[in-house]
């Protein structure tokens, strides 16, 4: 099995957006909805502040409630891999994964009527490519690649560096990692 | 230049203010405007008593523009340009850490009718009997020529569109190095002879800001990383990035405004100017005594379908525009507003 991660340096980030727009092109993601966007998270009292841009999108979970609760199973995993994918015919929009999905980060409905999200644009990465948001980002703060593999860059990455993940208490096993 | 930049001798560059100044009226030094990219009536405060008196006096003002905008108004002729994206541009050439040439070439052919700059300028050069200066058809043929200079060519840098050069001066001054620099004493100097000879404050003295009127505050504006100042509100993908500017209203602020969150307002000045509406963001990240908006937002032309209306304008706003004695520059963050509720 491959286990795909995302690494996302927050110390870089500048949130610009310049992820969700390269995701809407890519993936011609109707206006009004998103696949991805950038939570901005100041904590603290004026002027003792941190301040935390975050480019969030579904974390392909090694444990993917979407998956275990979609009735009609368009929830799945793409090929052997984390990589959670709606099977666009099977889905009846019955929003079972919305509700289980403690990222929110599925899209409300797809005007063609089946609920989106997220692919860590895996048609490119059958081209050898990264994900439209990671090629895009213009701070280079971004990383994608194979976690299972210890000698790729994010494995060295998370190695070396203070990360964390955002709600690993619910055990969904996210796949989306930040430098913080 | 020289004739109307005379009070700031140091400055090599021209003064916007001073242009300006010397535009209006019969005897005005300048009979003419060739307006490039630049809305000037949202990057100049309170220039629209000044650019009309100025379109009255000059005799001609051209703007140059890839869409609709407040300046567009004025001009007696517009020429309308294709976006960076349907064009060729200079090369884009930086030091930088490591030396990079790119290339800024046309993704998709203009729609519409709009010419790139280097056509409009050859063509208007053209009927000026200027065209010896143009010895060429297409810009390409410029640019092929300037890589061909340095061994490369406009093929090349079509395929590649970034070609990186090894660096040959050090990054930094190396440590113990006596470096020149361009003064008097060729030393950096906290005491400028420059200053002194021109009648300044050799030592310049802290000026403390004015303080905002009770129940005001100070006006402080900035960018979005989303938007480029005030020309990409109406691209649909960014517009929906960030539709509107928010005015940053500290917590104690806004308890005592009693304005909440996402609440619309209208920012007003000591003079009784109203701004468009705009919300309410409240924010550990403002000073208590001052707001703070995005630049940029606020459009009034309604051909730009989404920007019109959406946000406020904050240079509107600015009644006190600080103009620094010694370069001319403009600063336009000494103005004050005060929050006016909307009334549901």
């Amino acid at each position: 099995m491959i286990n795909y991660a995302m690494v996302i340096d927050t110390t870089a980030c500048i949130g610009c957006g310049d992820c969700v727009v390269a995701c809407k092109n890519e993936n011609h993601v109707p206006a009004g909805l998103n696949r991805d966007w950038v939570v901005e998270e100041t904590r603290g009292e004026y002027p003792h502040l941190h301040t935390e841009f975050r480019s969030e999108r579904c974390n392909h979970c090694g444990h993917a409630t979407c998956v275990t609760n979609c009735p009609t199973g368009a929830s799945q995993y793409w090929k052997d891999t984390n990589i959670v994918l709606v099977a666009a015919e099977k889905c009846t929009g019955c929003k079972a994964c919305i509700a289980a999905c403690p990222y929110d980060a599925r899209l409300i409905m797809h005007p063609q009527g089946y609920i989106d999200k997220c692919t860590f644009c895996h048609h490119r990465l059958e081209q050898g490519l990264d994900p439209a948001c990671v090629s895009t980002c213009p701070t280079g703060c971004m990383y994608f690649g194979i976690l299972n593999d210890p000698d790729s860059q994010i494995s060295r990455l998370l190695r070396s560096r203070t990360h964390k993940t955002l709600l690993p208490e619910t055990g969904n096993i996210p796949n989306v990692y930040y430098l913080v | 230049m020289a004739t109307v930049q005379k009070d700031y001798p140091l400055v090599t560059t021209g003064i916007s203010n001073a242009l300006i100044d010397h535009s209006m009226g019969p005897d005005a030094f300048f009979k003419g405007w060739f307006i490039y990219a630049t809305n000037l009536t949202t990057t100049i405060p309170g220039i629209r008593r000044q650019l009309e008196q100025a379109a009255d006096s000059l005799e001609l003002i051209v703007v140059v523009d890839t869409m609709p905008a407040e300046i567009t108004g004025y001009a007696d002729v517009v020429l309308p340009e294709c976006t960076y994206l349907e064009r060729y541009d200079d090369l884009r050439n930086k030091a930088e850490r490591t030396p990079t040439l790119a290339l800024r070439s046309p993704a998709f052919p203009p729609r519409h009718d709009s010419k790139p700059a280097w056509w409009i300028a050859r063509e208007l050069a053209g009927h000026l009997d200027l065209a010896d200066y143009f010895p060429w058809q297409d810009y390409r043929e410029v640019l092929d020529w300037q890589l061909q200079q340095i061994g490369s060519s406009l093929e090349e840098m079509e395929r590649i569109g970034v070609k990186a050069f090894p660096r040959k001066t050090p990054l930094y001054f190396e440590a113990g190095k006596q470096v020149k620099f361009n003064t008097p004493s060729g030393r950096i100097e906290l005491y400028s002879q420059h200053l002194a000879g021109t009648g300044h404050d050799p030592l310049p003295r802290y000026t403390p800001p004015e303080r905002p009127p009770e129940g005001y505050f100070h006006l402080n504006y900035g960018r979005a990383a989303a938007h480029t100042f005030g020309r990409t509100i109406n691209n649909p993908l960014l517009f929906e990035l960030m539709p509107e500017n928010t005015v940053w209203v500290h917590p104690a602020a806004a308890a005592k405004l009693a304005v909440g969150n996402g609440e619309y307002v209208r920012l007003k000045n000591p003079e009784g100017t109203h701004s468009n509406r705009i919300r309410v963001r409240v924010t550990q990240r403002i000073r208590p005594d001052s707001v703070f908006m995005v630049h940029g937002f606020g459009h009034t032309d309604p051909r730009q379908r989404l920007a019109h209306g959406a946000g406020a304008d904050d240079s509107g706003l600015m009644h006190n525009v600080k103009i620094d004695p010694v370069m001319g520059g403009t600063g336009m963050r000494a103005s004050f507003v005060t929050l006016v509720r909307e009334e549901a």
